[in-house]
């Protein structure tokens, strides 16, 4: 972060980027409200439902902010949420019932098999992500080509662990209990984690030292190791904790459906990876926005809704979102570069 | 086996009379490669336990083979180490439409008939395709559409990506269906999330918000009806919204037992395994001149309701997990 001149608050919040993009959010839902019959985007079940919706992309968006902040990248946490929902639905059916209980959809023993595949899918996760960060700093070969092969790796080993089909199964209460429902009829619960985790990393990155090591490696490698920072075994950690990420977003993402996605997930890290740098973070590492990635991913979710809402045609709700996308960052840029 | 072979070579006897170009009989029992276009999906192997009926029934020798993904790359080789085995005939699931014709072409000019199955080639280079009447299915989801929802509201239609022939068939035969024959019905403009669950529950969210007479949504692939489904449920309106989804796997069966779904549409994989062998086999023994087949031959197909899921017609239609 540059030094924020007198003139104060003002100026700073002027200046940034995640405000400016909290800004085209809530012009594009003004919008939407306004044109939309009877003001049917307004609805607070709308608006519930969008919180919804965004919520396992905001959750990787926040760990690829980190993971972006040290200048790595990481294309596979597609691949991990898949890979780690598999894991956790198999634990998950497997510990709570004989299979000839839950093929009729009898779940004797449920409390323990939803603890067991949510650790089991996080751990999962968590492994995944570790073997990311050792294959980036021992191999020493740049994290793209890493995660774009584990990616493949990922993807396999899912195939290859449910024979290429959805685990079958799994209990529709963990729909209908928690990943539909809704804190006062409000807040979706699978928001409500993405929000808690999210506000815990968003002070790593700010206020601590792990925060601050991992802006500077993202500056300059060189300089924060001789400055004394031990970078492999930090990356090592941020990568693990992304893939943990990627675990619980394979948990939430279990709970949304009812089964898994062994073909699905394909576009999500790229998807993750646009709305951070929409949201301010550097693409090359040492700039990083938490809240940013957070607002930024609202945006295509609340474009998808809006246009699917006004009946735009499905071929030209793919034009206006790129249009759409292209222009908020052109013009946060521009806005920028003359308030320096 | 033999035995079997041996008491039918009379008939082989005539058939030669009848098709003298295929494969000649001998003492052996005739041997049919079929390579599927994907194992371990239920729908494929329902198709499998047709096939291994047919071939006991008939006393042929048949090995199944397939990819474990729908992909051309990875079917080829199979197709390949099937020829190789020297089959009499064979049976395949096009995973590609154009890059397999030569291959089918080369085996016929071998008199090595081959009978397509689910998908199909570019080019009736084959002696029959079997696969369902997607459009007619589209239909026949839209009469239970008319019927689940009583004939008026509106309906939105979810499929999978443009470009996609089988599939866009499916949502065409709906619209058309529906505009002859229910016009008090009001159909959205269809809505294409490609095979991801978290698009499709956007889409229908949004749809449920900005339409408050939607009565119905019709999903052409699971994935679809998955995302529709959680959407549906999320808004609290399972039960108000009727969704009528594509196949018939176990899962989805008990869904449509718990109300999630309203109606689903059946194909029929085991008769197209179980009849595409069998006519391999009848052309083989000269039982079936090829020259008289149709180009393409559709299997029956149902509509499974929770008031007809329990008929023996609907029962034999399901998709299985294992056969049994």
């Amino acid at each position: 972060m540059t030094a924020v001149p007198l003139g104060g608050l003002a100026r700073r919040l002027l200046r940034s980027t995640p405000v400016a993009m909290a800004l085209v959010v809530v012009a594009l839902v003004l919008a939407f409200g306004a044109l939309s019959p009877g003001g049917a985007f307004l609805r607070v079940s709308n608006l519930s439902t969008i919180t919804l919706n965004v919520s396992v992309t905001m959750l990787l968006a926040v760990g690829v902010t980190l993971v972006m902040a040290s200048g790595e990248l990481d294309l596979s946490i597609g691949a991990n949420v898949v890979l780690s929902s598999v894991v956790g639905a198999q634990v998950l059916v497997a510990l709570s019932g004989a299979p000839e209980q839950v093929r009729v959809g009898d779940y004797p023993t449920l409390p323990l098999g939803i603890a067991a595949g949510t650790l089991a899918a996080v751990l999962t996760g968590a492994a995944f992500g570790a073997l990311n960060g050792l294959l980036v700093t021992r191999l020493r070969v740049n994290s793209f080509i890493v995660t774009l092969g584990t990616m493949g790796i990922g993807t396999g080993l899912a195939y290859v662990l449910t024979g290429g089909t959805n685990v079958p199964h799994v209990p529709r209460l963990l729909q209908t209990g928690f990943g539909v429902e809704r804190l006062f009829g409000v807040v979706p619960y699978p928001m409500i984690v993405v929000l808690v985790i999210s506000g815990l990393l968003w002070h790593l990155l700010s206020s601590t030292r792990f925060g601050l090591r991992t802006l500077a490696i993202g500056s300059s490698r060189e300089a924060a190791e001789r400055a004394g920072i031990r970078v492999a075994p930090h990356l090592l950690a941020l990568f693990t904790l992304m893939g943990a990420l990627a675990g619980v977003a394979a948990v939430l993402d279990l709970t949304r459906f009812a089964t898994t996605n062994v073909g699905g997930h394909q576009t999500t890290a790229l998807a993750a990876i646009a709305a951070v740098v929409i949201g301010g973070t550097s693409l090359f590492g040492g700039r990083a926005s938490v809240a940013g990635s957070m607002v930024a991913s609202l945006i295509p979710v609340v474009l998808a809704t809006g246009l699917v809402i006004l009946g735009v045609q499905a071929f030209w709700q793919l034009i206006v979102v790129g249009v759409i996308l292209i222009a908020a960052v052109a013009l946060d840029q521009r806005r920028r570069e003359r308030l320096l | 086996m033999r035995n079997l072979a041996s008491t039918l070579a009379p008939g082989l006897a005539l058939g030669l009379a009848l098709a003298p170009g295929w494969a000649a009989a001998q003492d052996e029992p005739l041997s049919i490669e079929f390579v599927a276009g994907i194992v371990g999906i239920p729908f494929y192997t329902s198709m499998e336990c047709g096939a291994r009926d047919a071939a006991r029934d008939l006393g042929v020798e048949m090995n199944w083979s397939g990819p474990p993904q729908w992909d051309l790359a990875l079917q080829l080789p199979l197709l390949q180490a099937a020829v190789e085995r020297d089959p009499d005939g064979v049976v395949l699931a096009p995973t590609d439409p154009v890059a397999l014709v030569t291959e089918v072409e080369a085996l016929m000019a071998r008199d090595i008939p081959v009978v397509t199955v689910d998908g199909s080639l570019a080019e009736p280079v084959d002696v029959q395709n079997m696969r369902t009447n997607n459009r007619e299915a589209g239909g026949l989801a839209a009469d239970a559409m008319a019927e689940a929802i009583g004939g008026t509201g509106s309906v939105l239609i979810v499929a999978l990506n443009p470009g996609v022939p089988a599939n866009q068939e499916r949502a065409d035969g709906f619209v058309e269906r529906l505009q002859a024959d229910h016009p008090g019905i009001t159909v959205l403009p269809i809505e294409y999330p490609g095979t991801d669950q978290n698009r499709a529950a956007e889409i229908v969210a949004a749809a449920i918000q900005a339409n408050p007479d939607l009565a119905g949504i019709y999903t052409t692939h699971s994935n679809a009806a998955v995302g529709a489904s959680s959407a549906v449920i999320g808004a609290g309106r399972q039960g108000e919204i009727r969704i009528i989804a594509y196949d018939a796997d176990p899962q989805q069966v008990r869904d449509l037992r718990d109300g999630i779904y309203d109606a689903l549409v059946v194909q029929s994989p085991y008769r197209e395994g179980y009849d595409s062998v069998a006519l391999v086999t009848q052309i083989l023994r000269g039982e079936v001149d090829p020259a008289t087949l149709e180009d393409v031959h559709y299997p029956p197909m149902v509509v499974a309701t929770r008031d007809n899921l329990d008929s023996p017609e609907v029962q034999g239609a399901l998709y299985v997990d294992s056969c049994e």
